[in-house]
């Protein structure tokens, strides 16, 4: 009677294959490429759930945060000139308004690309963050000001000039302009931006430099002036939007 | 019984045993290059994506800012008074020290601004751009270009060292030639830097004519 030979198991437990050969060939390598990719996959969900999430360099918050604060540093300067050159109190109100409300935000938008780890100075253009997104009154300027609605270095030097009820109506048709050019890039950033902080801040923009135009227009026509833009084609095109 | 016929099927099993071991073999080998192929290309991934991290990010090297005012070191701070009277600075143009009460305001300008409200200027987060007054058109208007922003000054320069200069508060760089990619480094490293003393602070609205009377 032959005694059986136990039948040797497919996975290699006989003298041939010692244990040891097996964690040399399959199981060392396995536990390798495990914790490789354990450690790459813990890295990435690392990131994904704890990495600040900051808009970069080139993002439209960024872009809307550098390029409105330039915008909005002149409008603070345009309405304390006005705020030494008139008596009128509602001139006087509506330039404490935008002067400090304008400066605040500056502040706030600083505040942002600073807390993004970002430099102030942009890395290429003007509003090149919009992508040709801008609206109708966002051509690039070509008449020496910096930016649309951005008074010229020469409207400039005509406030400063400027006294008493020369003095208001010349500043509530350059801010009636700056703010039309305000409210198309604040729209603009509410349709490209994802931050919701940003976003909200854009809203707020619009909304409220949309209504100091109403405003604006108001104290225009108690001064037998008007805005030197058409607004009655703006109402029309906000309502389209 | 069952043993004889056993006995009789067992040059089959030796048979079917040896080729269960080959086809594990094959198996092992097989499932083995598999393991190393997936590690060669985790490993190349990791590669590449540092080479990615290190090349996209590759600087530009600001190492010849000269530094005059340490942050870390509040000994070494540039005094920030205001004064009524024309200063000695150290530095042409100066990078920091006692300043005019009235900044000047940033833009371009074709002569040369007083040094006692430029201080000011830079203390407020400007980056001021000078010129050794003759240097050709197109390194102008390459200066000018990088003007075209808030919080930048540039003026001409009697006397300083260098064709071109870049200063913030407390730091300064000299340059043959404006085309050198510094100096727009050095305008996104400062303008509003972390060497600003006073934020928030806006550098419109200054003044634009000498109020110590030249």
């Amino acid at each position: 009677m032959s005694v059986e030979p136990p039948l040797p198991s497919p996975r290699g437990q006989g003298p041939d294959r010692p244990e040891r050969t097996r964690w040399a060939t399959v199981g060392a390598p396995l536990l390798a490429v495990a914790a490789v990719i354990a450690l790459v996959l813990g890295t990435l969900l690392g990131w994904m759930a704890f990495a600040p999430r900051h808009p970069g360099d080139g993002s439209a918050e960024a872009g809307f945060a550098r390029d409105m604060s330039e915008h909005h540093a002149q409008a603070v300067e345009m309405s304390l000139l006005v705020m030494q050159r008139s008596e009128d109190s509602s001139i006087r109100t509506l330039a404490y308004d935008i002067a400090t409300s304008q400066a605040n935000q500056i502040g706030q938008m600083e505040g942002w690309i600073r807390q993004w780890g970002l430099p102030m100075a942009r890395p290429g253009d003007r509003m090149e963050w919009m992508g040709g997104h801008e609206g109708h009154d966002m051509a690039m300027a070509d008449d020496g000001s910096a930016m649309p609605g951005m008074a010229t270095p020469a409207e400039m030097d005509r406030l400063r000039a400027a006294e008493g009820e020369q003095a208001e109506i010349l500043f509530l048709q350059l801010m009636t302009t700056h703010h039309l050019a305000g409210v198309d890039m604040a729209q603009a950033a509410v349709d490209l931006v994802e931050d919701p902080e940003v976003d909200r801040m854009a809203r707020a923009m619009a909304l409220a430099q949309a209504s100091e135009i109403d405003l604006m227009t108001e104290l225009l026509a108690d001064r037998d002036s008007a805005p030197r833009e058409d607004l009655s084609s703006e109402d029309a095109d906000e309502q389209d939007d | 019984m069952p043993r004889q016929s056993k006995n009789t099927a067992s040059s089959d099993r030796a048979q079917r045993v040896a080729q269960l071991q080959r086809r594990a073999r094959t198996k092992e080998r097989r499932s083995l290059s598999g393991i190393w192929i997936g590690l060669s290309l985790v490993l190349a991934l990791i590669a590449g994506l540092v080479t990615w991290a290190i090349v996209s990010n590759e600087p530009v090297d600001l190492g010849a800012v000269e530094v005059y005012d340490d942050p870390e070191d509040p000994a070494d701070d540039l005094e920030r008074s205001h004064v009524e009277t024309a200063v000695p600075y150290e530095q042409q143009p100066p990078v920091g020290g006692p300043h005019h009460e009235a900044w000047w305001t940033c833009g371009t300008y074709e002569e040369q601004v007083p040094d006692h409200h430029a201080v000011h200027s830079l203390e407020h987060g400007a980056v001021w751009l000078t010129y050794q007054p003759g240097i050709g058109d197109d390194q102008l208007d390459e200066l000018r270009d990088l003007a075209d922003q808030d919080f930048v000054l540039l003026s001409p320069y009697e006397g300083q060292e260098a064709p071109v200069m870049a200063t913030a508060w407390g730091h300064q760089m000299s340059v043959d030639s404006a085309d050198d990619p510094r100096v727009a480094e050095f305008v996104r490293e400062y303008r509003q830097g972390p060497q600003t003393p006073e934020l928030g602070v806006t550098c419109n609205g200054g003044t634009t004519t000498d109020l110590l009377g030249g």
